[in-house]
């Protein structure tokens, strides 16, 4: 076979070649279970919450989770660096919706303590969906300075 | 050894990624309750050839087997069907193909990533319904070429149409059968005899005749399901009131539409992305990745059929001219038959024949490219400048497939994650649905199933990255 040839057969398997490789590291990583990162059963309430995980979110309260408790929210879901909310901060701050009525279906607290730094974390987010349900929860309704809220990120 | 090896890898991928994905909700769990239900498999058989709008009897008892047979592991006998049907579709595609040079075992490379790779093929093998149907019609459609081409046999033609009658019960897809055996044969493949061909026609009449005559089934109607149309989704009513008058122009779009998607990745789902997506402002770069991709493999294959037009004049037709014309033929008979709706899934064997055509485009554009002189008929190409054009471009497509390949794993990982979603509110959607079972058989069913899906390991694609999905289209 002439060198042009085999530049132009290159062309056309290397990257399919570079798949199948990739692939039999991938099969063989899957039977090892290496990496666990991105199963969602590594994930706790919080960042279920962020990423609308309905299922993860049900799994963890099923098997107690605290709906109210400030837990690790991975970096890359709401921020870009790791640090700790609460399921429903980290609903508020996220882009999907969550399974905000499951939390509060099972015990989380909308409330005076929490309301403004929910509404200013979903509105700097655009979040509409959340936007909607705090607004049905609002327990006052004196307006909210977001400036002199604690911010979520 | 080297293209089954590299072909075994590819299936296995695809099979862990569809192990993965739970039973859904949607389209699963009622056929399921309804096979615990039924008091046999002969029963489901009855019942699924007099459903209104559809006759698919060899389906229901697919399922109601299955279900008999799983002693109440009901993800392994399902899901287990499903992995073994797509081996059987990986290792019919490679038989097809016959490689036997490093010409043909790269081109298979090619060819895989373009099987995997495009968007039919995803809802071809991710859902199961619990048996996926779609993904036996590909591997009875691929059966029928392997036997046409097959040399002739006294089994050969029983064979032929025992695939065309467990196809066309099974879903209505299932007539391709015929147009694979139909189109081979004008292609002078001859494993399938001429009386096997005419006997094969007369089960397509007695089908015709069966379906709108005796059991007067009927088709789905306009108002049963959402269809894409320019630059949205029309619902049911939306659709009645524009075209319940007068449907053909409706019909012709999504025939058109069909095609097209098969060909260039647009429109998708009968609905043109690239416009919407840019009407909202940014084009995604995996919408840019599929429309190239797609476009240059089309072009390679029209670029094989304009230089073999003339032996196809004159019905001279070789192993690779047989498989891009029953490819073609394919590609337009599957956009007929789903001239009600369009959508990506039910184009998946025309996907399926159109990755077979890629390889033998391929396989052209190296031979052509490799030999100094043109070949009779090809023409050929002889500055450097053209030659480095033409394999910048195919190194592109090959480039831009293997990203749809990947886009395919990462997609049945969103699916993973939306079935699991789904069911944690089974019961609110079974009582939409006003199928909530009134039998403790059948709430154990729905709670084992719930259970099952909801404990089952799955990659959570945002945990991967936010972002991906702007690649993965």
């Amino acid at each position: 076979m002439t060198s042009r040839a085999n530049w132009i057969l290159a062309a056309v398997a290397l990257p399919a070649l570079g798949w199948v490789a990739l692939s039999a590291v991938w099969l063989v990583m899957a039977v090892l279970g290496v990496p666990r990162g991105f199963d969602s059963r590594t994930m706790t309430l919080t960042e279920a919450s962020a990423v609308a995980s309905h299922a993860d979110a049900a799994l963890l309260l099923r098997d107690g989770a605290d709906p109210n408790a400030a837990s690790r929210l991975r970096a890359g879901l709401v921020m870009n660096r790791e640090t700790t909310m609460t399921p429903l901060e980290a609903a508020s701050g996220a882009i999907r919706t969550g399974p905000v009525q499951m939390l509060l279906d099972r015990g989380a607290r909308i409330d005076e303590g929490n309301f403004a730094v929910l509404w200013c974390g979903a509105t700097a987010r655009r979040n509409s969906d959340m936007l909607r349900l705090l607004e049905s929860r609002r327990p006052e309704r004196a307006p909210i300075d977001c400036t002199k809220v604690r911010a979520l990120w | 050894m080297i293209a089954w090896i590299v072909t075994a890898i590819m299936a296995a991928t695809v099979c862990y990624s569809v192990l993965r994905i739970p039973l859904q909700v949607t389209d699963s769990l009622i056929p399921m309750l309804d096979a615990q239900r039924s008091s046999s498999v002969i029963g489901a058989f009855a019942s699924g050839a007099t459903n209104a709008g559809y006759f698919r009897p060899l389906r229901a008892a697919q399922i109601q087997a299955l279900f008999e047979l799983s002693n109440g592991h009901y993800f392994a006998a399902y899901k287990g069907f499903q992995a073994a049907t797509v081996l059987v579709v990986f290792a019919l595609f490679l038989a097809v193909l016959e490689v036997d040079s490093r010409q043909r075992a790269a081109a298979l490379l090619f060819a895989l990533t373009v099987l995997m790779g495009l968007h039919t093929f995803r809802g071809t093998v991710w859902e199961a319904y619990p048996v996926n149907h779609s993904l036996e019609v590909v591997a009875f459609c691929l059966l029928a070429l392997l036997l046409a081409r097959s040399k002739a046999g006294r089994w050969t033609n029983a064979g032929a149409a025992l695939t065309f009658i467990a196809a066309t019960f099974t879903v209505e897809s299932g007539l391709l059968v015929w147009v694979v055996i139909a189109a081979a044969w004008l292609t002078g493949a001859r494993g399938i005899s001429r009386r096997g061909v005419i006997v094969i026609t007369v089960l397509l009449a007695v089908y015709v005749a069966m379906r709108f005559g005796y059991l007067r089934t009927g088709v789905p109607a306009l108002s049963e399901r959402s269809s894409g149309f320019g630059l949205q989704q029309l619902d049911p009513a939306e659709l009645q009131r524009r075209f319940g008058a007068w449907p053909y122009g409706f019909y012709a779009y999504n025939v058109l539409s069909s095609m097209l998607t098969v060909l260039f990745s647009e429109p998708r789902a009968g609905i043109w992305t690239t416009a919407a997506e840019f009407a909202r402002g940014r084009i995604a770069a995996g919408t840019i990745i599929n429309i190239v991709s797609s476009t240059v493999t089309t072009a390679v294959i029209g670029w094989f059929v304009v230089a073999r037009r003339d032996a196809w004049t004159r019905r001279a037709f070789e192993r690779d001219d047989q498989i891009v014309f029953v490819s073609l033929a394919v590609i337009v008979a599957n956009a007929v038959i789903s001239y009600g709706y369009t959508k990506d899934e039910i184009m998946g064997p025309a996907g399926v024949f159109y990755a077979l055509a890629a390889c033998v485009g391929i396989v052209f554009v190296l031979r052509t490219l490799a030999s100094p002189k043109p070949r009779s008929g090809e023409g050929g190409l002889g500055p450097r400048s053209r030659l480095a054009s033409v394999a910048l471009a195919v190194f592109m497509a090959s480039s831009g497939w293997v990203v749809r390949t990947a886009g395919l794993h990462y997609q049945m990982n969103m699916m993973t994650f939306y079935d699991r979603n789904e069911w944690v509110y089974v019961d609110d959607w079974l009582v939409r649905q006003q199928s909530v079972p009134t039998t403790e058989a059948g709430k154990a069913l729905v709670h084992q199933l719930r259970e099952d899906a909801l404990e089952r390991a799955a990659v959570n694609p945002y945990l991967l990255s936010p972002r991906l999905d702007q690649w993965f289209r």
